[in-house]
């Protein structure tokens, strides 16, 4: 009989859950106590870093979505409905689409319709101008997403080597400061996992070939992207949207929470690879233009996958955006995390629901099976699969990026409301309420905020920096 | 039951009304507290579940008051 023994952290975890869910969560907790005392035995201190109590390390991706066949491969994304929208929906669609799409632009310009409106327009533009620093999508080492170390980095070296002072911490020192820094410069959750090549794409997105070298550092021509092959570490990173804007979706003020989750991507990621480069070691900043974000994300345990082939985080919901950084610091493993956000996305299909072009799946459970004529989506792992041409026609037409799913999803809600944190604890626990909870979630009214009356007042809110309430999920001001 | 000793009640009794004040606490904070994350909705609703819970407690008092 294995050895099992509960720590103070273990047993404090294991006594809020079953105060906060009372008598019904004991029918799961057996298995789940085991797991939390194997993974607090693995001595893997890091792992659960600043998370709520309620979520828990698991050895697997839920609903068996982290296992990749033999059929998976690294992904071409031209491929994409972003570049091959036209080709799948054929000419005459893409034409009707851009035309009603230029239509409604003009119309809603003129009649400066909420939402849509000049201002609302400037917004976005303004909440992009980082990301967009980079030049629209595929911008390899260039500007905040740089793979080299800067001047003063390099005169930080040179001074460190002069003085004979190195960085000489544990992988899970290393992990902690890394996770630190990665929350200064505005990761609101910070994972770590193992770079499997297989999520890195063939190609990015300006078609530069990303190929794995036995060189000493990465870098860049016109043709290729070059990774040393000994990098085996990703840092993965979320960065927040600001739900009020976001809950405004489809709409410009909406599109510029995104673009603002965009933009902040991009400085985080850099930033935090420019931290790993100025203690002695290379690292390389992506967005999702070049990897997979979100399986990484999945795997380094930010969140779970859900029904909309997204990340969900159990603290924000899937109101985040993804960023990576590959390097080959040392550092400690994080892992996948079981909130019950699968599960639960198993019963609700809000977003589905929700969703105006009918591009979500509505099965009840993941699949390896792409329905027929899927080219969009890389196959070889499980999921809820969408019809990305239908969500990318719809966003044709409206002018801007829609966010519907997102801006429905019951976990993405603020946190100041106990109940909140009642619903996810017990959703985590069990999923016996998770119906329940979802129609809950309708009758309290949550989710969009996309009417004219709304699209107007929320210029007149007086929001925090970001639109963001940054003591979410965090215990410390 | 007298004025007196209102307290006597039997234990199972006791954890009732403990679990009522616990909802009526979650439902009073979920109204304030919504107000105060812009939704209006969800505060009107907890709003009418804790009157709704208050007022089962002042029927359930005045049947008693009645009854002495």
């Amino acid at each position: 009989m294995s050895e099992f023994k509960v720590d103070r952290r273990t047993f404090l975890q294991m006594l809020g859950a079953a105060g906060a869910t009372g008598a019904v969560a004991t029918v799961r907790f057996p298995a789940d106590m085991t797991a939390i005392a194997r993974e607090a035995n693995e001595n893997r201190p890091s792992e659960l870093w600043g998370r709520p109590f309620w979520v828990k390390a698991v050895p697997e991706v839920t609903l068996g979505m982290g296992e990749m066949t033999g059929d998976y491969q690294r992904w071409n994304p031209a491929r994409d409905q972003f570049h091959s929208w036209s080709s799948y929906v054929g000419e005459a669609e893409a034409g009707r689409v851009s035309e009603l799409g230029a239509k409604n632009e003009a119309t809603w310009m003129k009649e400066g319709k909420p939402g849509f409106s000049l201002r609302d327009i400037a917004l976005s533009n303004g909440a992009n101008l980082v990301n967009m620093s980079n030049g629209p999508y595929g911008g390899a080492d260039v500007g905040l997403q740089s793979w080299q170390p800067q001047p003063w980095t390099m005169g930080l070296r040179e001074k460190a080597q002069a003085l004979g002072v190195t960085y000489d911490v544990t992988p899970e020192e290393a992990a902690r400061d890394v996770k630190a820094a990665a929350r200064l410069y505005g990761s609101a959750i910070t994972g770590i996992t193992t770079l499997d090549t297989r999520l890195v794409y063939e190609f990015n997105g300006r078609g530069q070939a990303i190929f794995f070298e036995d060189v000493e550092a990465p870098f860049t021509d016109e043709e290729k992207c070059v990774i040393p092959s000994r990098f085996n570490r990703v840092v993965a990173i979320a960065s927040r949207m600001s739900p009020e804007a976001f809950y405004r979706s489809p709409s410009q003020i909406g599109s510029a929470a995104a673009d603002l989750g965009y933009s902040s991507m991009t400085w985080t990621s850099g930033m935090v690879a420019e931290f790993i480069r100025s203690l002695g070691y290379h690292a390389v900043p992506l967005k999702n233009d070049f990897c997979s974000t979100v399986a990484f994300g999945v795997l380094a345990g930010l969140g779970e996958l859900g029904r909309t082939n997204r990340l969900v985080t159990p603290e924000y919901g899937p109101m985040v955006r993804l960023s990576v950084v590959l390097t080959d610091m040392p550092l400690a493993l994080d892992g996948p995390i079981d909130a019950g956000i699968a599960e639960f996305c198993t019963r609700c299909k809000k977003c589905a629901e929700s969703c105006p072009s009918g591009a979500l799946s509505f099965e009840d459970n993941p699949s390896f099976d792409v329905p027929q004529g899927y080219e969009w989506v890389n196959a070889g792992h499980k999921a809820w699969w969408p019809d990305q041409t239908k969500c990318y026609s719809y966003w044709g037409e409206i002018t801007t990026g829609c966010g519907i799913c997102h801006a429905v999803c019951p976990w993405g809600k603020k946190d100041k409301a106990w109940l909140h944190d009642l619903s996810k604890t017990t959703a985590a626990a069990t999923p016996m309420f998770d119906s329940f909870m979802r129609r809950m979630d309708d009758a309290f009214g949550y989710g969009l905020k996309n009417s004219d009356d709304e699209q107007k007042l929320w210029w007149e809110l007086d929001l925090p920096e970001y639109g963001l309430d940054t003591t979410q999920a965090h215990k410390r001001i | 039951m007298d004025n007196k000793n209102w307290y006597a009640r039997p234990w199972y009794e006791w954890i009732g009304w403990v679990f009522w004040l616990a909802l009526l606490v979650l439902f009073v904070q979920s109204a304030f507290t919504s107000t105060y994350e812009l939704e209006p909705q969800a505060a009107l609703i907890s709003w009418v579940v804790a009157a709704v819970l208050v007022l089962f407690a002042a029927i359930i008092w005045g049947m008693r008051a009645f009854r002495r």
